[in-house]
């Protein structure tokens, strides 16, 4: 059908160079897009320490990962927050502990626009709301295959010492370092 | 108006199994069979039939042995720094390509092979766009990188008129608009992309479709569009949001391919059963689809849920999209029984009834979800088996692909789901794509091997009329 009314193709000899280039470079910024954004914020970021409680599925595209929750991934959890509706940004302010290397990042405040001032002490961190959870980028972190069954032992046995170390940048964007638990680091 | 000679592979084949009897028989002399075969340029066809069978599995031959060597680096890689795996997977992928662009454009002595390279490059584009996700711990969601993945297939297949690629990004798309849909948090506000996809798509893909010249990209690319226009109408029905919705989206879709089967062998005129072949490949194709969504153990498992909860029939009855289909199918497989009596047809009613209550049976009879699995599974074999058996008994070329691809489908598509290693995988697409390629060349040579059989029974037949 589709074959009658058009005219059919003169063949073609010229070489398509250019095209193909222009695809192939195409593929390839969007590929490097990832590693620059993650590049990014590794250079410019400030390292936070989250509390993390972790369950394992599978993931097929993925191979293997730990899907980790954290006590800030509550929106009621967080101070100040009002309800929302589903799909909305957030700026969560975290406050530095007293103990830099054991201890974990506090939230201090909520809001849904970006605050202007922050004490050296602080940092913002940008999540967006989804079925009642909110969502920063930090909810998986991929472990090697032979790493899995210990890394599930170690979270199982103690999950009240599990933290994810993090780099923030300025706009709040974050994305996972390593792994710590009961002081043992994973970091891939 | 005079109209081209029919390019129609099909037609073309038996036109030249049928000449030489009709010049036999004194119908034609030879200068008309010359004439004959000049118009239709039959000396082409064995060739280039043979060649475009063969290069369809040397390119999918091609990428599960690919598919096999990315398995084989990522379960052995973890220790390589992130920036030379970034290295790695780049220089692979732009390899594919180049030397593909180089043997099917630049030098053009192998093209099928070029373009095999092409496609397989984009293949890997895919596998990056998880590897990287993986790498730098990304946390994007299946539609996005479905998409990402389309739109880099679907600039290759513009910049090299690729039709593999082509059907690459239609695929990802139509893949990533449904898991999109699926995904959004609120389905009455999907945002601008969702709500409009099917149309995006659409113009997105129609130039290509022209540019083609592939009346099946184009009807692959309708039905696509009419499937991601109609999801998210869908979508706010009342089934939708039902608990039984699984089950009664699959109720329909049975429904609505054994129906597309009987219209496609429906009576015209003068009680003659006309044979439309795409809309019976449709049907196939819709019974195929739904038995292999349901052979995934999460898919059993949900609708065996919804089944404990009681299937509304009454609920469905009332609604005219059930209705319809139901009783016009009803009466139509009535009058099937009644009225035809061609073998091979009734066969293959049998092989559509094999896979529609392959997914069926165990509804009804309210199966568990290891029975409904391998219930499922079986189906699935044994319309892979059937294809087969037509292929060979027909020598017919699609038939046999058909059938051996739905079997490689269904055994890799196990080996995906359930916790392999990733060697095992490795090991499973490399298997795989090695039998499809061996089993193509042996049935190439049993087609051969047929034709010379026949040459020599007509040779035979006409010395006895002698």
């Amino acid at each position: 059908m589709f074959k009658a009314w058009i005219p059919s193709k003169a063949p073609d000899k010229k070489v398509p160079l250019g095209f193909f280039l222009a695809a192939v470079f195409l593929q390839t910024i969007v590929l490097l897009l990832a590693p620059a954004q993650q590049s990014y914020i590794l250079a410019t970021g400030t390292t936070i320490t989250l509390r993390t409680a972790p369950v394992d599925p599978y993931n097929i595209l993925q191979g293997y990962y730990v899907a980790l929750g954290y006590d800030i991934s509550d929106p009621k959890a967080l101070p100040g927050y009002t309800a929302q509706k589903d799909g909305q940004t957030l700026y969560v302010t975290l406050q530095q502990p007293q103990n830099v290397t054991e201890g974990e990042w506090t939230a201090v405040e909520v809001s849904v626009a970006k605050p202007a001032e922050l004490s050296p002490k602080q940092v913002v961190l940008k999540g967006v709301l989804k079925n009642g959870r909110v969502l920063y980028g930090l909810e998986s972190y991929n472990i090697p295959e032979e790493q899995r069954i210990e890394i599930n032992d170690n979270l199982r046995q103690r999950p009240e010492r599990a933290l994810l170390d993090a780099k923030v940048d300025a706009s709040g964007a974050a994305t996972p370092l390593r792994l710590r638990i009961a002081g043992k680091i994973y970091d891939y | 108006m005079v109209s081209d000679p029919s390019s129609q592979l099909s037609f073309r084949q038996t036109l030249k199994k049928e000449l030489p009897l009709w010049q036999e028989r004194g119908i034609l002399d030879a200068t008309q069979t010359q004439s004959l075969h000049d118009l239709y340029q039959l000396e082409d066809i064995a060739t280039k039939a043979n060649r475009s069978f063969l290069g369809g599995i040397s390119v999918l031959g091609v990428s599960l042995v690919g598919l096999g060597a990315i398995s084989f680096v990522a379960a052995n890689w973890q220790w390589i720094p992130s920036f030379w795996k970034v290295v790695l997977l780049l220089t692979v992928m732009w390899v594919a390509q180049g030397v593909g662009f180089y043997l099917w454009k630049i030098r053009n002595s192998y093209p099928v092979l070029g373009h095999g390279l092409i496609f397989l490059g984009s293949l890997l584009y895919g596998a990056n766009i998880g590897l990287f996700g993986q790498i730098f711990h990304l946390q994007g969601t299946f539609y996005q990188a479905f998409l990402l993945w389309a739109m880099g297939a679907l600039v290759m297949a513009y910049a090299l008129q690729s039709l593999p690629n082509a059907f690459l990004a239609l695929g990802t798309a139509f893949a990533g608009y449904l898991s999109g849909i699926g995904d959004m948090p609120n389905a009455s506000s999907p945002g601008v992309l969702f709500t409009y996809g099917a149309w995006f798509g659409l113009a997105l893909f129609w130039p290509l479709a022209y540019s083609l010249r592939s009346d099946v990209f184009y009807s692959f690319l309708v039905l696509a569009f009419g499937i991601s226009t109609l999801v998210p109408v869908l979508q706010n029905n009342w089934f939708f949001t039902s608990s039984s919705t699984l089950l009664f989206a699959t109720f329909l879709g049975i429904l609505i391919s054994l129906w597309i089967w009987l219209s496609s062998v429906l009576p015209l005129k003068d009680g003659k059963t006309e044979f439309r072949s795409g809309a019976k490949n449709l049907a196939f194709l819709g019974v195929v689809l739904i038995g292999y969504f349901y052979s995934f153990w999460d898919v059993a498992s949900q609708s065996v849920q919804q089944i404990q909860q009681g299937i509304p029939w009454g609920l469905w009855l009332q609604s005219g999209i059930v209705l319809i289909p139901l009783v016009t199918l009803i009466s139509g497989i009535v009058w099937f029984f009644k009225s035809v009596d061609n073998p091979e047809l009734k066969l293959e009613a049998v092989a559509i009834a094999i896979g529609a209550s392959a997914v069926l049976v165990p509804i009804l009879l309210g199966f568990g979800t290891w029975l409904t699995v391998v219930w499922v599974n079986l189906g699935l074999l044994t319309l892979a088996a059937y294809w087969l058996w037509l292929g060979l008994q027909q020598a017919n070329r699609r038939n046999f692909l058909g059938g051996m691809g739905l079997s490689a489908i269904v055994a890799l598509s196990r080996f995906f789901e359930y916790d392999t290693g990733l060697l095992l995988k490795s090991l499973a697409f490399v298997v795989v794509g090695g039998t499809l390629t061996f089993a193509a060349i042996w049935f190439e040579k049993y087609l051969n091997r047929q034709e010379n059989l026949n040459r020599e029974n007509l040779k035979q037949e006409n010395l006895n009329n002698v």
